[in-house]
């Protein structure tokens, strides 16, 4: 059985995060739950589990709160064993329609926003010569799709630097990984869908497509799973001893478009791709545009 | 954990070997998601309350040993009687033995069979004809990279983790057009009780009169050193439980365990030469380098 490990977690309001955080408190373990505004969202959070699980204030793009956070930690707890990189946002859009100011958000969250919290560990890891730091990257990051260029720009520069820092950290006996979640039923695909200022606004040359994709990834995460088999393996990730693999796809989805993906050349890759007329992604966008045309 | 509340429809799921492990987790993880749950074990009164405690009213365990046929028979019937359907059947029980190939006794390998490939088969056959006339249903089936790779000490409980890995691609291409699913779990390592009962052992090696008894003991000994540093399978039983709740047609495999991610693509890609050059030079601490660490400090000694 493995000692109880200290573990912090970004985006542990809702979602992955929240799950996770529960899960390891359900083991044992101590989790420092960070987010926004825990004063609204940290006692739900906690509950059960307040013996376990401390809620803090922690927002990615704000270096000062990261900083504070984890000073706080270490003084609570005395290290950290392992970052849980899991606040992320979503963007669907056109790449055409991105606004500058949109990718650079995307990009502030779920790439600066991890640099920035590991930026803040890394250096009490590296005094201890030992860590775990898991970046929930996703599916998103091993393939691009119609109406999600902005989101998986950012899930694929976090899949590169989850590698580079393997390299960087392995001296010092600190492990990454990036781990896939496929759809999932989570907050992310529902009411939270972040959508470009070109869609909300109904004026997107992209407007049918994008919306019947959003519809469809909305719909088939319904019927889909929740956040426990992604919570569950996030902490065993935590538990094992053993030398961690790079990437740690989860769902059928990931598992299988990853195998596929890596058995496939570009040509075969794409021509697959395109053939889904399915509900969901990408199927959905390309039916709807079959359906309207381009404009 | 108790926050996501799921919206899925209910479904009644039959599981073998329900008493601990893997089947116990994922009785009471599907209890928590709101599934109707009929926790099969041979030792219900000693064993079924544990299962059911907090979920009385989602999970009713019952007797059923799989090496008899009336027993699976009359699970299947306690399942239909008291919910009308059966959505999903879980084959989970399962045995272990360890022991060099040279000494396995008849008795043994029967046993090992009896429950591995022929108790699955037998619980299977049970829940066909309802699935049948459903239209409609699941055969999730616990195996593992044992029923993918082999190797030393590991003969037996492979051979019936390859039957069953043939049977079951088998039972795939006849239920198919009958819109039952058949799906494998291929399960990583993970900490479960089975490693820690001396039964599994060959009755040879229990006796202490085994010619392979070093590099087998340290085999033993190294993978419950391994397995008490593994994670509890919570993860194999949420994943068991997603297996149940996709709609969408399932993967003949569901591997489970980032060493299964790791394992897999290696053999697929390897010739067999490879791959066994890779297997014979570990060293490792378990399956299988302790096997070849101990053949190298005390190679076998012939019987006398």
């Amino acid at each position: 059985m493995t000692d109880p490990q200290v573990v912090l977690i970004t985006g542990a309001s809702q979602g992955f995060g929240r799950a996770t955080a529960r899960e390891l408190a359900e083991r044992g373990h101590q989790v420092v739950a960070t987010m926004r505004n825990p004063d609204r969202d940290g006692l739900a959070v906690a509950r059960g589990y307040e013996d376990h699980i401390h809620p803090a204030r922690l927002d990615v793009t704000d270096n000062a709160t990261v900083q504070s956070a984890v000073d706080a930690a270490l003084k609570e707890h005395g290290r950290i064993d392992a970052l849980i990189s899991n606040a992320g946002v979503s963007l669907f859009g056109a790449v055409e329609e991105i606004s500058d100011e949109e990718l650079h958000h995307v990009l502030d969250v779920n790439v600066v926003g991890v640099m920035r919290v590991i930026g803040a560990v890394a250096p009490g890891m590296r005094e201890r010569r030992k860590g775990k730091i898991l970046n929930v990257s996703s599916l998103a990051g091993l393939i691009g799709g119609p109406a999600v260029g902005g989101y998986c720009a950012s899930k694929f520069a976090l899949e590169a630097i989850t590698e580079a820092l393997r390299y960087e950290l392995q001296p010092w006996g600190i492990q990454v990984v990036a781990v896939e979640p496929g759809v999932v039923n989570t907050d992310m695909l529902h009411g939270n869908i972040s959508t470009i200022a070109a869609v909300k606004e109904k004026r997107s040359q992209y407007q049918g497509p994008t919306e019947a994709l959003i519809a469809g990834i909305r719909a088939s995460a319904n019927r889909r799973q929740g956040p426990r088999s992604v919570a569950s393996q996030l902490a065993d990730l935590v538990e094992i001893e053993e030398q961690l693999p790079l990437r740690v796809p989860i769902g059928d989805d990931a598992i299988r478009v990853m195998q596929q993906r890596n058995l496939m050349t570009d040509d075969e890759w794409e021509a697959f791709l395109s053939s889904f007329r399915d509900e969901g992604f990408p199927g959905s966008y390309f039916r709807a545009v079959e359906e309207q045309g381009a404009k | 954990m108790d926050e996501v509340v799921e919206q899925l429809p209910s479904q009644v799921v039959v599981i073998t070997g329900a008493s601990r492990g893997v089947g116990f987790e994922t009785a009471r993880e599907l209890a928590y998601r709101g599934h109707q749950v009929i926790a099969t074990m041979r030792n219900p009164d000693r064993d079924g309350p544990a299962v059911i405690a907090g979920y009385e009213n989602r999970i009713q365990a019952i007797r059923c040993d799989i090496g008899e046929r009336d027993s699976t028979e009359a699970a299947a019937v306690f399942a239909l009687e008291r919910h009308g359907r059966i959505d999903a059947l879980v084959n989970n029980a399962a045995l272990l033995l360890i022991g060099a190939i040279e000494e396995v006794v008849d008795d043994e390998m029967h046993d090992l069979f009896n429950t591995n490939l022929t108790g699955q088969m037998r619980m299977t056959q049970a829940v066909l004809p309802a699935m049948r006339e459903q239209k409609s249903g699941k055969i999730i089936t616990v195996s593992s990279l044992a029923g993918k790779i082999s190797g030393p000490a590991f003969g037996p409980y492979c051979a019936s983790k390859w039957a069953l890995e043939g049977l079951m691609e088998s039972l795939r291409y006849e239920l198919a057009p009958l819109g039952i699913e058949v799906s494998l779990i291929l399960m990583g390592a993970y900490r479960t009780q089975i490693q820690f009962k001396s039964t599994f052992l060959t009755k040879k090696l229990q006796d202490g009169v085994s010619a392979y008894q070093a590099p087998c003991e340290a085999f033993v000994k190294g993978e419950q050193v391994r397995a008490n540093l593994n994670p509890g399978v919570r993860t194999v039983a949420c994943n068991i439980a997603d297996a149940i709740e996709f709609p969408d047609p399932l993967a003949p495999h569901i591997p489970v365990g980032f060493d299964v991610h790791r394992v897999m693509p290696l053999r697929q890609r390897m010739t067999h030469d490879e791959f066994e050059a890779m297997i014979s030079s570990m060293r490792n601490e378990g399956f299988p380098g302790s096997w070849f660490g101990t053949i190298e400090a005390n190679p076998p000694v012939p019987i006398s």
